[in-house]
């Protein structure tokens, strides 16, 4: 026989009204908490944290001020803020992509600071990486992760906006491949020359519109160059090995080891480039490429 | 030749000589206008983004917006070209 007791039901629904009301402060949300299963998920998310990943096939309707929205129909099981792809990744894990600059940084902390500068996303489903679309909810408004900003990472190429799937080429005087070269690896590209003055380069063009920055991160670099041409890395009209008319470039004297080279492209606008490295031979110039992105 | 302020802005001349001087060959044959739409940082140099983002290597890229500057750049060699050819026609016509 069940055992009932008699209470006050108006303080009982303002005392609810009380708990849930932090609960929804707590786990930065508005909408409405069934009890007890509502209740419970919004205690299960309550955090420290300034900032949440949603997915689900639709954005949220109630967003809090950096919600990110990733469009996926499998469902998130963990997430990842990093700069680096995560390395022992599990089903339906999602990765966002964290750079270094973003108009869309945020504090990730309630107390404290953590920064963060929220690039692209992949969720990992089937045993492998895929890009995800996803979204950002701040100062009342979404905002989309832009596409095309990945230009290679890892063995992978990324595609344009336009659909067309990026690809790594060399040209030398001899029209490339004699000496110049690049070669694909499963998780990097090598780009070497024993030959002469060479030209590497990303196909097709892309256009910066948008981004504040062209990086590449490169590995094992062995690269020392003539004083007649120093190295470059940038943006370029034509494809021609010996002038192809950089437009933006930083360059360098020699590129050693691990290191990533950032080229400021805030101000290059719409029109579209090659992205481009150009050295010369020496004694086993070479250096492997890890990563090319825009942000 | 080019000259270079505190912001690392190029600037086609030096008429206070309060900037830096450099030569580098990419401005060779540009006009002024197109000069002084560019930043140069030199090697050993480091330039900080309003945005906090830290350069620290050579590196030559537009501070204005390009496009403008690439058409300020043609008109200037159009500008040229008919110069030196009505130059031509000039000598021709002797």
């Amino acid at each position: 026989m069940a055992n009932y007791k008699l209470v006050n039901s108006d303080q009982l629904d303002s005392d609810m009204k009380t708990v849930a009301d932090k609960i929804r402060e707590k786990s930065q949300t508005s909408n409405s908490l069934a009890w007890p299963s509502g209740f419970i998920e919004g205690i299960d998310q309550c955090s420290s944290l300034n900032f949440s990943v949603i997915g689900g096939t639709t954005k949220p309707e109630s967003p809090v001020e950096n919600t990110i929205w990733v469009n996926t129909e499998t469902e998130i099981t963990s997430w990842s803020i990093s700069p680096e792809q995560p390395e022992s990744p599990t089903s339906g894990m999602v990765w966002i992509n964290n750079g270094t600059s973003s108009e869309y940084a945020f504090n990730a902390l309630k107390k404290n600071e953590i920064k963060v500068y929220p690039q692209t996303a992949k969720q990992y489903v089937g045993g492998k990486w895929a890009d995800v679309e996803s979204s950002i909810y701040q100062g009342g408004k979404w905002s989309e992760s832009k596409s095309g900003s990945v230009i290679y990472d890892s063995g992978t190429f990324g595609k344009s906006p336009g659909g067309a799937t990026y690809s790594a080429k060399a040209t030398d005087k001899n029209g490339g491949g004699a000496f110049a070269s690049v070669t694909n690896n499963s998780d990097h590209m090598l780009w070497s020359n024993n030959g002469g003055l060479g030209l590497f380069y990303i196909d097709p063009k892309v256009s910066c519109e948008g981004y504040k920055t062209l990086n590449i991160s490169v590995a094992d670099a062995n690269v020392s160059t003539a004083d007649d041409y120093p190295g470059k890395w940038g943006l370029v009209s034509a494809v021609n090995y010996k002038d192809p008319g950089f437009v933006a470039s930083t360059g360098f004297d020699t590129l050693t080891g691990n290191q990533t080279l950032s080229l400021d492209v805030s101000n290059v606008g719409n029109t579209e480039y090659y992205i481009a490295m150009q050295f010369s031979a020496g004694s086993g110039n070479s250096l492997k490429v890890s990563k090319i992105w825009l942000e | 030749m080019i000259y270079i302020d505190d912001e690392f802005k190029c600037h086609a001349a030096n008429p206070d000589g309060i900037f830096r001087e450099f030569e580098v060959p990419f401005f060779n044959g540009k006009c002024a206008a197109f000069i002084e739409g560019y930043r140069y940082v030199p090697p050993g140099e480091t330039w900080e983004r309003e945005d906090g983002k830290v350069f620290d290597k050579e590196m030559t890229v537009p501070w204005k917006n390009l496009l403008e500057l690439t058409v300020a750049q043609n008109q200037y060699e159009a500008d040229l070209a008919e110069a030196a050819a009505a130059y031509q026609e000039g000598v021709d016509s002797v």
